[in-house]
């Protein structure tokens, strides 16, 4: 396979300012995600991790530089909507559920307008990856009256339910005890080997590192430093 | 016209008028029952609202005033409630019940020409400077108390009606608003968002129809404590919600919520997803 259809998303000369130019929260970055590997965002609290990911996850318009996916440009694309509900799984650092639905229904809401599947295959998804991350007892309960860990491990499954190529996941470990950490890394590492789905863990939890098939240590809005693995 | 007050004290409106559908048809009043009284005798038509109160039927008599006695040969009945409290007789019946016989206060004209009127109205005002022409169009508005009553209780219940549905909406408006976060939840896992902005339009809506149904039981209840404890001003008030007026108020109020929940939605699905996820 050449190199270039292994890339996933290519991302060159990203900026983002805050408050008319004072904050450079992204500041120059440029990166290149390939298909099927699990990237780590590692950086101090401020350094603009949430802010990249945000921009690569189209839920923020860069001031400059441009996103490729799979070769097209997100200006270039007809919906972001359908691209995001197609292609991208987000995993908020604040979880980020519907306080009124059951963990159940709140995976469901990522499928409601996603065609890439059969309504039994729907089905079946959501109740496999419920299996995958332990809320098989938990499913029916309110996402408000749940525990922190029961939350996060909720947005895991709505954001893996429809098999997004790319994972876009701030602090995914950001308020689960060390054993829940490992756990939800484990299922990002094992979904990556069971439907070929990249993902990006922004964090400053160094346990997440050992996970990662390449790091990259941001500093200050852009990237100092890459790292690979293996 | 003269005014009565019950021994219940509600007040009771007496209209003398030469011809009763004249009355009728400007008051928007049908005869139930009976006929229209004569003239020359000493008849009178209820509202059948009054009848049945003061425990009277057609072909019974009642005094008027101190040896005069009204015999009641029809009801009528109102669309406003308010119109439920006359006694409509003829104008000399009326003249000889309130001692003042010969008096007028006022005359209908009708014209050969009704194109005329208006000229016809000036050369009166101008040649009988103590009397006051008016077109029949205009008399709705000038009938003097019971119409200038009715009409200031129409404008304060529009005023209350303005004021709830200015609460309502202002309610409406914040609880969307607070939702601004799920609303980028939902645009952030790839929700179309005009589906976004009908979900919580339809939303609104129900919430205030079920709002709506607590306020019609409310007004239901209210109602009839009203009626049971304020017997004198149970005559001023309609006997049941009508359906009319339940469908009014649940329209109203879908629409009220429908209409509070697009402007916030809206612009929450045109909020950066980012800004609108921030929101508390
Ligand atoms: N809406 C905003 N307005 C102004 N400044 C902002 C805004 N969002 C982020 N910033 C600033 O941009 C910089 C990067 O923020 P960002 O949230 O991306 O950092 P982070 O690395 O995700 O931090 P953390 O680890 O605490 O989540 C910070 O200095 C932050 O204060
Ligand atoms: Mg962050």
């Amino acid at each position: 396979m050449n190199k270039s259809s292994q890339i996933l998303l290519e991302a060159t000369h990203l900026k983002k300012t805050y408050d008319g130019g004072l904050v450079q929260a992204v500041h120059d970055v440029s990166i290149t995600l390939e298909k099927g590997k699990l990237y780590v965002l590692s950086g101090r609290s401020g350094c603009g991790k949430s802010t990249l990911l945000h921009l690569l996850g189209t839920l923020d318009t860069p001031d400059s530089g441009t996103i490729h996916f799979e070769g097209k440009a997100f200006e270039s694309m007809d919906s972001l909507t359908r691209f995001r509900r197609e292609n991208l799984g987000f995993i908020f650092q604040f979880h980020h559920l519907l306080p009124l639905l059951s963990l159940r229904e709140n995976v469901e809401t990522a499928l409601v307008f996603c065609h890439k599947f059969s309504d039994t295959e729907h089905r079946e998804r959501v109740d496999s990856i419920l299996m995958d991350v332990g809320l098989e007892d938990r499913m029916h309960q309110y996402a408000n009256l749940v525990s922190g860990g029961e939350r996060q491990r909720a947005a895991i499954a709505r954001a893996l339910v429809t098999h997004p190529k790319l994972i876009l996941a701030d602090e995914p470990t950001g308020n689960v005890d060390s054993i829940t950490a490992k756990a939800i890394m484990e299922i990002l590492r094992n979904r990556i080997q069971d439907e070929e789905s990249t993902v990006l863990v922004a964090t400053h939890d160094p346990l997440v590192r050992a996970y990662a098939d390449t790091i990259f240590y941001m500093e200050d809005g852009h990237i100092q430093r890459v790292e690979n693995a293996h | 016209m003269g005014k009565i007050r019950t021994s219940k004290g509600a007040v009771i409106y007496m209209v003398g008028i030469r011809d009763f559908w004249q009355v009728a048809h400007k008051l928007n009043l049908t005869l139930i029952q009976g006929r229209p009284y004569h003239n020359e005798y000493l008849e009178a038509v209820l509202s059948s609202r009054l009848l049945h109160v003061n425990h009277l039927e057609v072909g019974d008599t009642f005094p008027a005033a101190n040896d005069i006695n009204l015999t009641i040969v029809g009801a009528y009945s109102a669309w406003l409630s308010l119109m439920n409290n006359m006694i409509i007789c003829s104008d000399t019946a009326l003249q000889k019940i309130l001692g003042r016989p010969g008096k007028t206060n006022m005359l209908f004209l009708t014209l050969h020409d009704p194109l005329e009127s208006d000229k016809i109205i000036e050369r009166i005002n101008k040649k009988y400077p103590n009397l006051r022409a008016l077109p029949s169009r205009d008399l709705a508005s000038q009938i003097g108390t019971l119409t200038s009553l009715t009409k200031m209780l129409d404008v304060i219940a529009l005023i209350a009606l303005g004021v709830a549905i200015i609460i309502l909406m202002s309610t409406f408006v914040m609880a969307t608003y607070m939702r601004m976060r799920q609303i980028g939840i939902l645009s952030a896992i790839g929700w179309p968002q005009p589906m976004i902005v009908v979900l919580f339009v339809i939303e609104s809506a129900f919430l205030s129809i079920a709002g709506g149904l607590v306020g019609l039981t409310l007004s239901a209840g209210i109602l009839i404590a009203l009626r049971t404890f304020f017997p004198n001003i149970a005559f001023y008030l309609p006997e049941t919600l009508s359906q009319h007026v339940m469908l009014m108020s649940l329209l109203m109020s879908i629409v009220v919520g429908a209409v509070a929940a697009i402007l916030p939605a809206y612009q929450a699905v045109r909020k950066p997803i980012v800004e609108a996820l921030r929101d508390e």
